[in-house]
């Protein structure tokens, strides 16, 4: 709930905070994860219970980490916009030139284009169809 | 070796040891822990996934008023920040009449959506009174996205919190198996916000596109708020088609202008062609026909219709294209620009179907009509 409460002057700065200390203590954990993984192969001849415990707890450490971060990543606001390549296509009515180019602001299907480059007619093109080429691609927002 | 021995000892097959003494105590803690706070630890995980959800609506409810703010000072040349103006706009609510007595109801709702509709005008009119009227149309359309966003993530804000406050683990669950639904529809609406702010013509366009495809850009004459109708011949017979009034984004008032026509003229057959949503699984821009009122809505427009097609006693039709809700918002692909192809192929094969010659056929064009004429 904390994290919901809007337009507080101190959110900010408690956004800023929490991942500081998110990293600070999944720094710690790895740290210590290394060295449980490290101390556990190093004593692994002798074969004991211990060592296998701390190879089991290194490995879970290290583990716990790398899920917590790939899952901080994802709250960092990846989301979906609408950024793609719209195509505005034209049509000469008297030669039936078909010229296709990037979507303008202002064009509508069945509105006037630019004059005939093929015919240099002084009948504009018409605006026949629009679409995009490629659907919605992933950008990354809010950062 | 130490590994079979432990394992012997945890399944009871070698004589206990402290270390299985320690891992039997350590079982029996973790059993005990998940007998008696087993729901509340799925719960809290449960209401994290939630959390996280909520942050990504609150993002995109931001990017949608940020967008809103910009195109407004874009679009209307603004010096002074229109910030209050759209947080008012915003937390508008359209407040539902009564049903409890339900004869008439279809009037009421149907008068304070005019209500709404022109108030959304009059005050987009105030605040960008430099844009031109399709500009105007289009930012009305930004801002029922960015409207939308706001009560979205307003109502999963309130069961998330009440789900928190009141521990209710049916609250909660309730909450996240709607959530993937909610969140589709989220991405929906924000990839209808790059469309609308530039006038894109959207996948839910598809019906008017088969409608202007028959009018070929003709102006028509206005015969219901934001509804032309254009009669153009064909093979012997009369096709007057109804459609909204672009290249703004409206969707027009088919419903008025379908009951002004019948109550007009004589007409031997009505078509519909709308964009449908289609079940998961199904094909982008696949058409379905059938019989009846192809119109979505809050059903006013519909209710309209059938009243007034029963009234005359008509046969009514529909071609539906299919599409996500996703694709229904954002730019319109190929795929479905295939199906508006066979759309209008099928409209035109009904008539000469279902009609002889001399014959006065309306088709109307349903669905949000920005960037077509």
């Amino acid at each position: 709930m904390r994290s919901l409460e809007e337009n507080s002057e101190g959110q900010g700065k408690r956004r800023d905070f929490v991942p500081m200390l998110f990293f600070l203590i999944i720094g710690i954990l790895m740290f210590l994860s290394m060295t449980l993984l490290v101390n556990g192969i190093s004593r692994w001849r002798d074969g004991d219970l211990v060592s296998m415990a701390y190879v089991a707890m290194g490995i879970s450490g290290l583990l716990f980490s790398a899920m917590n971060i790939t899952t901080f990543q994802n709250r960092i606001r990846r989301v979906l916009v609408g950024r793609s390549r719209v195509l505005t296509v034209l049509k000469c009515l008297k030669c039936g030139f078909e010229l296709k180019r990037n979507f303008k602001e202002g064009d509508y299907i069945y509105g006037q284009g630019e004059s005939c480059p093929s015919c240099k007619s002084q009948e504009p093109l018409i605006i026949t169809s629009i679409y995009v080429e490629k659907p919605v691609t992933r950008a990354r927002l809010g950062q | 070796m130490n590994g079979m021995l432990i394992m012997e000892q945890i399944i009871g097959q070698a004589p206990p040891s402290d270390t299985s003494q320690i891992l039997n105590l350590i079982m029996v803690i973790l059993f005990l822990i998940f007998l008696v706070w087993g729901q509340r630890l799925q719960a809290s995980v449960i209401l994290k996934d939630i959390e996280y959800a909520l942050a990504r609506l609150r993002l995109i409810r931001d990017e949608a008023r940020k967008t809103v703010i910009e195109r407004i000072k874009s679009v209307g040349k603004l010096e002074g920040d229109p910030s209050k103006e759209v947080d008012r706009y915003l937390e508008y609510v359209f407040i539902e009449p009564v049903s409890l007595d339900p004869a008439g109801l279809v009037w009421k709702l149907d008068h304070l959506l005019k209500v709404a509709e022109n108030r959304a005008r009059s005050e987009a009119q105030s605040l960008i009174p430099q844009a031109s009227e399709v500009q105007r149309q289009n930012i009305l359309n930004v801002l029922e996205v960015a409207q939308s966003l706001n009560m979205l993530y307003k109502i999963i804000r309130h069961y998330y919190i009440m789900g928190k406050k009141t521990a209710s683990y049916f609250i909660i669950i309730q909450l996240q198996a709607i959530l993937p639904e909610v969140m589709m529809q989220a991405n929906a609406l924000l990839a209808a916000l790059h469309a609308f702010s530039y006038g894109h013509v959207i996948g839910d366009g598809a019906g008017e596109i088969v409608a202007a495809r028959f009018a070929q850009g003709a102006e028509g004459e206005l015969i219901a708020q934001d509804t032309v109708v254009v009669d153009v011949p064909f093979n012997e017979r009369v096709i007057s088609i109804v459609k909204s009034r672009g290249p703004g984004g409206v969707v027009g008032m088919p419903g008025d202008a379908v009951m002004k026509l019948l109550e007009r003229d004589r007409y031997d057959l009505v078509i519909m062609v709308d964009a449908g949503l289609k079940l998961e699984g199904e094909k982008s821009g696949d058409i379905f026909e059938g019989v009846g009122a192809a119109i979505g809505g809050i059903g006013t427009e519909k209710y309209k219709i059938e009243e007034a097609v029963t009234k005359k006693g008509m046969p009514l039709y529909g071609v539906i294209i299919k599409m996500s809700l996703i694709e229904a918002l954002s730019p319109i692909t190929k795929d479905i620009l295939s199906g508006v192809e066979r759309a209008f192929d099928r409209v035109k094969e009904i008539i000469m179907e279902k009609t002889a010659p001399g014959a006065r056929v309306l088709l109307v064009g349903v669905g949000n009509t920005i960037g077509i004429k």
